[in-house]
């Protein structure tokens, strides 16, 4: 069924929306028709529909408050974005809007019995009630957590297009009415870059919708006029449907737009922000058709929808006239106008409106205010004349009406200046905030300052509040807070307005406090016998809005680091390990296959020749006169008098003397080194070698050439053999070139460092060269080695075959405590330098026993459980120790592993008991490391 | 050799990403051991792009660079150099960027391999100037330019700073984070439209590439061959 617009004004009212462009979307299953440019909540309210959402506690239907997006009433749920601001959204042709919060139908919510129950709810009740037995408040949580709360969040919807961007200006204005804009344009004459931010969908700000005199026609003509000069000034970038989210540090400021979060850095910053309409309190102060009386004019103005047929306007100042005049040009029938005030003041706009005839109750309060027969809407006021602060006489007048209009008041939108630092301080004479200590590059304008010439310069009615024997004035519409919740806190000892907040919840909700906290300090100052200036409001936080954490998210980046030959390994069907930011092929084949692949590789570098792409390995340059000095200090061995074309494996050891990396240093010239580090650990080293330069001051120059080199390790007895193909230019022969030599030369063409090692116990070379030839290098490679067989050999294959060879990895077989001697590796330090890093402490811990030990263990019962990493090891029921590698070799055919274990058991022949999975137990021999090639005659080829 | 028979996997430099332009169709000019992007399309067309928004690949093109307390005295009797540090300066033969007090990056200009970096590389190694230590800087970086007048705020999606053409002029240099990675960005001293050196991490050249092909959806800016940045 398709709901007609009875409530649609004529043009010219409604200058947002596009009567060409009708858009027909869905609400609570129901097909209504607005305009482009509606916002949900206007298209509902045309086509008459009023209740929006249920309250949060009671069920108790909502609709427009402030049609502004600063309440919860309006609060609606979108296929993939729960509490949605009905007033914000925009409509679109199929869009399927539901309420909130209820229980069978919006119309008829089941849960609205717990109105009922509001006497035996007070606040606190859930503190106090269902905290015994122990363990209750489980039970009850799940309860509570179905028949209150917000939106559905639909979990499979996943957004994108979200993203992030800095933006950088001299000045930031944020509020895009009059202040705004012309602060901006004063602001760019004066040379200025300017962002001008609003978060509405046209500046204008309260011109857009305000009556600022009694003809009606001044604001739109002041509007007109600054819009061009704003656009007339190529220096303002101006953002709408904008918010300003937040104030940090040095002026930076979230901005949200649409699906875009600017990271906003402005030199200065004008708060043009406006003031935010306070509500009255008063019995039924929430029904449908009681709003903000700046709701109803940007009904009318912005949207060309008629808020009531049968108005009555409360007021406690000239806005409330103001309203009174659109409402009657609108064909509202005006019944009356409620003045709080004790006179009816001299002003054009009241004098007008009483020239209407509209009737005009001076000293007087809405009481409360009555629902129809479906209790959905406002249906009568009843007013009583006011006789002292906050109390009526106890005769009432009812009148008839389906809409009430509220302009009791007005609080400055003061969170970024209070988030930024500012005070706000209250005026108990005039009942106005002010706000002051603003930082260092933040200024006021406009409204927010106290500057209220738009709208006469109204002032605030000092109590708009008006206590009920039966209750439901709400001070919070987010919590249904009413003025007995508040006063009762008080009452509890919670008579400080932050606790009153914590302890009621009021100004937790969506809407932060916008329109409850001055109501709620006015009670808590009155039942404590404080004023309001003394008792403050709570503290203002970010975010402004509510956002998104698509939002936060923004863009993600996640950088990867990839070799130059990593496409020749996907081609080669690699499967992938990350180390940090890389990524390195574990092994080449499938998934399922992966031990039989692993052996394979391992196979052909023990029989043939592989290759295996060293790329991700740390790559450190040390040059100048003192850089065997600077690595005699670094690393544990001596390297000083390393001769030139030799390379010598490095240790690293920080203070403590735990061993924090390992790597070959190889000596091209008297003053140059290049040193090799862990894929995971370069970084560190870096930075540690620049530490102790920054303190040494040698002569030397550090380098980190990682990303600058790539290169390969072509190991196996054949390995020679493929080289030869490719480097003419340097003698390989053994004699010549010999194990742990370096030589600089050309391979396949390309510039190389070649250096002769052995990780993986066989013959071979290593080939550095620049990043941007190496996968020429490598295709140069394979294609030598054809022939013979050459095959890629991932990570876990090196792994298994540096394992036969006994070599630690660092970071794998070592942790945070590890030292050399526990390693086994006192032959890496050098007895006869003065220093390193390290060394005094590993010489105290060599006056020490040793706590543990890392030894190599066989497995050689083929039907025994085989351990994992980080299984322990159990000494006479106690845990002694654990593994640190583990697998079985195709070469010696058993499982072998590394562990550490109690001294007492670090000796060959010993047993060691490990548990694995499930409990199993498994008897491991020690044996001497390595368990392949002991002499080392295979990589000396 | 250019057009159809050039192809990257025929010479032995090649960028980190030389796939990606195969796949959007690039045409190919060889100069010495590497293979550039001519263009992916009309060359006058990319000149448009290159005016609003483009990227072009110029990680194999000639750069080195130099540190050490006595570089700036070496250098500076071959070419003039900027002022202080974070300043780039331009000479005829390409554009030197002064990274810090005793660092120094090289890089060609685009008009053509006129051997500026080349001359200066083998001088290093006929001079041996003491205490002046060369730095691998074509391998370790990739060289993304970034044009055009939307460049800034393309930019602005991946870095901090405030790139806008009036506050970060020609010359300027940034030593940030651009993408979560290191990055060097100067402003080149184009004439026709800004444009942004990005140096990173060469590991990271293909992540970088993405990232700011991301930045640009809704931007209509595009890729461009070598060509079409020289123009600027």
């Amino acid at each position: 069924m398709q709901m007609s617009e009875r409530n649609r004004l004529p043009p010219p009212a409604g200058r947002l929306i596009d009567r060409n462009r009708p858009a027909h979307f869905h609400f609570e299953g129901k097909t209504y028709t607005g305009f482009a440019g509606d916002c949900v909540a206007s298209a509902l309210a045309a086509a008459d529909r009023w209740v929006l959402s249920r309250s949060f506690k009671y069920h108790r239907p909502r609709g427009i408050l402030t049609m502004a997006g600063q309440d919860a009433n309006t609060l609606v749920q979108l296929r993939n974005d729960p509490n949605a601001l009905a007033d914000r959204v925009p409509i679109e042709s199929g869009l399927e809007v539901r309420g909130q919060n209820y229980r069978g139908s919006l119309e008829r919510d089941r849960d609205a019995f717990v109105g009922l129950l509001a006497r035996f709810l007070p606040v606190g009740f859930y503190y106090k009630a269902f905290y015994r037995p122990r363990g209750v408040w489980n039970y009850w949580a799940r309860y509570f957590r179905r028949k209150t709360g917000l939106g559905v969040i639909n979990e499979s919807f996943r957004p994108d297009g979200f993203d992030k961007q800095y933006l950088h200006c001299d000045v930031l204005v944020v509020g895009g009415g009059r202040a705004g804009m012309t602060a901006a344009c004063e602001a760019a004459m004066a040379g200025h870059e300017v962002v001008l931010v609003d978060e509405n969908p046209e500046l204008g700000g309260a011109l857009n919708y305000l009556r600022i005199d009694a003809a009606g026609e001044r604001a739109a003509a002041l509007r007109a006029d600054l819009v061009a000069r704003v656009a007339g000034q190529p220096k303002i970038r101006v953002l709408t449907n904008a918010t300003a989210n937040g104030w940090f540090a040095d002026h930076w400021v979230p901005i949200i737009q649409a699906r875009r979060m600017y990271k906003l850095r402005a030199g200065q910053v004008v708060l043009c922000t406006g003031v935010l309409e306070q509500h009255a309190v008063f019995r039924n102060n929430d029904l449908p058709g009681v709003m903000m009386s700046t709701a109803a004019q940007r009904l009318l103005r912005l949207y060309g929808v008629r808020p009531g047929r049968r108005a009555v306007v409360l007021t406690g100042n000239d806005q409330g006239y103001a309203v009174a005049l659109d409402l009657l040009e609108a064909g509202v029938d005006v019944t009356a106008i409620v003045e709080m005030r004790s006179q009816m003041p001299d002003a054009p706009m009241a004098t007008a409106v009483r020239s209407r005839g509209v009737s005009v109750h001076v000293g007087h309060a809405v009481y409360a205010a009555h629902p129809g027969r479906r209790k959905d809407h406002i249906a009568q006021v009843e007013i009583r004349r006011i006789v002292a602060q906050g109390i009526c006489a106890a005769k009432s007048e009812r009148l008839d009406c389906d809409l009430l209009c509220m302009s009791v008041g007005f609080v400055p939108c003061y969170q970024l200046a209070c988030q930024a630092g500012a005070r706000l301080n209250y005026d108990d004479e005039t009942a106005a905030f002010g706000i002051t200590d603003l930082p260092r590059g933040m200024r006021l304008a406009g409204a927010v300052d106290g500057r209220r010439d738009l709208d006469g310069g109204s002032s605030n009615f000092r109590w708009p509040i008006f206590a009920h024997p039966r209750g439901k004035e709400f001070v919070d519409f987010d919590e249904d807070l009413q003025i007995a919740d508040i006063l009762n806190s008080v009452h509890e000892g919670y008579d400080n307005v932050q606790l009153v907040k914590r302890y009621s919840t009021c100004g937790m909700g969506p809407s932060q406090g916008r329109h409850s906290a001055l109501a709620m300090a006015r009670l808590v100052a009155r039942a404590s016998g404080t004023t309001v200036a003394q008792t403050g409001v709570t503290t203002a936080r970010p975010p402004f809005a509510a956002e998104k954490l698509a939002h936060c998210a923004g863009r993600s980046f996640y950088p990867a680091s990839r070799s130059s030959m990593h496409h020749r390994h996907v081609e080669a069907g690699a499967q992938w390990l990350q180390v940090g930011n890389w990524y390195r092929p574990a092994w080449y084949g499938a998934r399922e296959e992966r031990d039989d692949v692993i052996r394979r590789e391992a196979r052909r570098v023990r029989n043939g020749v592989g290759l295996i792409d060293v790329s991700t390995l740390g790559g450190i340059d040390i040059r100048g006169p003192d850089a065997g000095e600077f690595l005699d200090r670094i690393y544990t061995m001596g390297l000083a008098l390393l001769p030139v074309g030799k390379a010598r494996y490095a240790l690293m050891t920080n203070e403590a003397g735990v061993v924090i990396d390992d790597g070959v240093a190889c000596r091209f010239s008297h003053e140059h080194f290049y040193v090799t580090a862990t894929t995971g650990g370069v970084g560190r080293v870096f930075q540690s070698m620049l530490k102790w330069q920054a303190q040494w001051r040698l002569d030397i120059d550090v380098a980190n050439v990682t990303a600058a080199w790539c290169g390969v390790n072509l190991a196996g007895p054949d390995s020679r053999c493929v080289l030869e193909r490719l480097c003419t230019d340097v003698d390989l022969s053994a004699q010549a070139f010999p194990y742990m030599g370096v030589r600089s030369g050309r391979v396949a063409g390309i510039v190389a460092r070649l250096i002769r090692v052995g990780f993986v116990g066989e013959l071979g070379f290593e080939i550095h060269v620049p990043q941007h030839s190496g996968e020429a290098l490598w295709d140069a490679v394979t294609e030598a080695g054809h022939e013979l067989g050459i095959g890629a050999f991932g990570v876990e294959a090196q792994r298994l075959l540096r394992l036969e060879k006994g070599h630690v990895i660092i970071g794998q077989d070592t942790d945070a405590m590890s030292n050399p001697r526990e390693l086994g590796m006192q032959w890496a330090i050098s007895k006869k330098k003065p220093f390193f890093v390290g060394q005094r402490t590993l010489d105290e811990l060599a006056r020490r026993p040793l706590q543990r030990r890392l030894i190599g263990f066989a497995i050689r019962d083929a039907d025994a459980p085989v351990p994992a990493e980080s299984h322990l090891v159990i000494e006479d029921g106690k845990i002694t120790g654990r593994v640190t590698s583990v697998c079985f070799s195709e070469t010696l055919g058993h499982v072998i592993g590394l562990a550490y274990v109690s001294p007492r058991l670090a000796r060959p022949d010993m047993s060691i008991s490990i548990r694995c999975t499930a409990g199993a137990m498994v008897d491991a021999q020690v044996v001497k490391l390595p368990f392949y090639d002991p002499d080392g005659a295979r990589q000396s080829l | 050799m250019t057009g159809e028979t050039a192809q990257p996997a025929t010479v032995i430099r090649r960028s980190q990403i030389y796939r990606w332009h195969q796949r959007a169709g690039a045409a190919w000019e060889i100069c010495g051991d590497a293979c550039f992007v001519r263009a992916y399309a009309a060359e006058q067309d990319e000149i448009e792009h290159a005016k609003k928004l483009a990227i072009c690949d110029l990680s194999l093109w000639p750069r080195s660079g130099f540190r050490g307390t006595g570089a700036g005295d070496w250098l500076a009797r071959h070419a003039t150099l900027p002022a202080r540090p974070n300043l780039a300066f331009s000479t005829a033969g390409g554009l030197i960027a002064r990274l810090s007090q005793d660092e120094y990056l090289l890089i060609d200009c685009l008009l053509g391999t006129a051997g500026f970096v080349a001359s200066l590389d083998q001088r290093f190694a006929e001079d041996e100037p003491a205490r002046t230590y060369a730095l691998p800087r074509a391998d370790s970086h990739s060289l993304f330019a970034i044009s055009g007048a939307d460049a800034a705020s393309l930019l602005a999606k991946l870095c901090a700073i405030d790139l806008r053409p009036d506050r970060f002029e020609p010359g300027a240099i940034a030593q940030t984070s651009v993408a979560r990675l290191d990055a060097i960005v100067v402003r080149t001293m184009a004439q026709l439209a800004p444009v942004y050196y990005l140096l990173a991490d060469v590991s990271a050249a293909e992540y970088l590439w993405h990232c700011v092909l991301d930045a640009m959806i809704g931007s209509h800016g595009c890729a461009v061959g070598v060509p079409a940045m020289r123009f600027l």
